[in-house]
């Protein structure tokens, strides 16, 4: 990829993309620019305290029953959002969702196995959790580490 | 330079374009033989196995491209169904079997071997992504 710097006085940035529009480099491209700045910090709940997490501690997001559950490498928190809320407010680079209740922080995957089902399980560093990746997100998963 | 247009590799599209073409041959040499040769017994077996082969790709789009069933449940009910269009599809054109397994048995290990193939190439794809993932974690 060609990237081409013109330094001009313009009343707001202007971004040209040339190219084949329909390759999903570019169209990965043109998301990210349109996509809403992520958030730092999120605002979850320990023990009925609420307090406000850095999102690069996150290492996956559970959804289960009617709670989501924010985990880091220590602790655990819970969060009145639902999944897709939060998931819209998380760095895409960093986060992906691995199943219809999970959306794990890419940077704290360890590495992945593939299971008989079509499934993938992914292990943490510092957690000893194992999570499913399923196999359809896993198209998704691939193309962002 | 991008190999891929809409995402598909230049390898996959010669595919697609090939499978195209036979389902096209199929369908006017159908019509071909019917107008210079007639119906008869050979066109008659076209035919159904012709409906058959639509009636497979129908079954794996609706089965196994749908993510709501576990794969090896989507498998073994894609097993299933295609094995009885098969009997059917022979019915129909009359073969000659002792028996259902004579069928059912090479279908099994056509399923388990195609199954296998598939397995291993999600090890291989769980490989590849362990390499980038140590590489990431290296940079």
């Amino acid at each position: 990829m060609k990237l081409i710097l013109e330094d001009m006085e313009l009343a707001e940035p202007e971004v040209i993309i040339r190219g084949d529009l329909s390759s999903p480099e570019v169209a990965g491209l043109i998301a990210r620019i349109k996509a809403p700045a992520a958030v730092r910090r999120l605002e979850v709940a320990s023990d009925g305290d609420s307090c406000f997490i850095d999102c690069r501690d996150i290492v996956f997001i559970a959804s289960a029953a009617d709670k989501v559950e924010i985990y880091t490498e220590s602790e655990s928190f819970t969060s009145r959002m639902r999944l897709y809320e939060i998931s819209s407010r998380l760095d895409r680079s960093s986060f992906v969702q691995i199943s219809k209740s999970t959306i794990v922080n890419i940077d704290f995957v360890k590495s992945i196995q593939a299971e008989f089902s079509g499934n993938y399980i992914a292990f943490l560093k510092n957690r000893p959790e194992k999570l499913i990746i399923s196999r359809r997100y896993f198209k998704e998963f691939k193309e962002r580490i | 330079m991008n190999n891929r247009k809409n995402g598909i590799s230049p390898c996959l599209s010669w595919v697609r374009t090939v499978l195209g073409s036979i389902g096209t041959g199929a369908i006017v040499t159908v019509i071909i033989c019917c107008i210079f040769g007639g119906y008869n017994d050979t066109v008659k077996g076209f035919i159904i196995w012709m409906i058959a082969s639509i009636l497979y790709g129908i079954a794996t789009r609706l089965i196994m491209f749908s993510c709501k069933l576990s794969l090896p449940l989507s498998t073994a009910i894609h097993a299933v169904i295609c094995f009885a269009v098969t009997i059917a599809a022979m019915k129909l054109c009359n073969y000659e079997t002792t028996s259902l397994l004579t069928v059912l048995v090479p279908f099994i290990i056509v399923y388990l071997i195609i199954y296998a193939a598939c397995y291993f190439s999600w090890k291989a794809e769980a490989k590849r992504a362990n390499e980038r993932l140590s590489r990431n974690a290296k940079e």
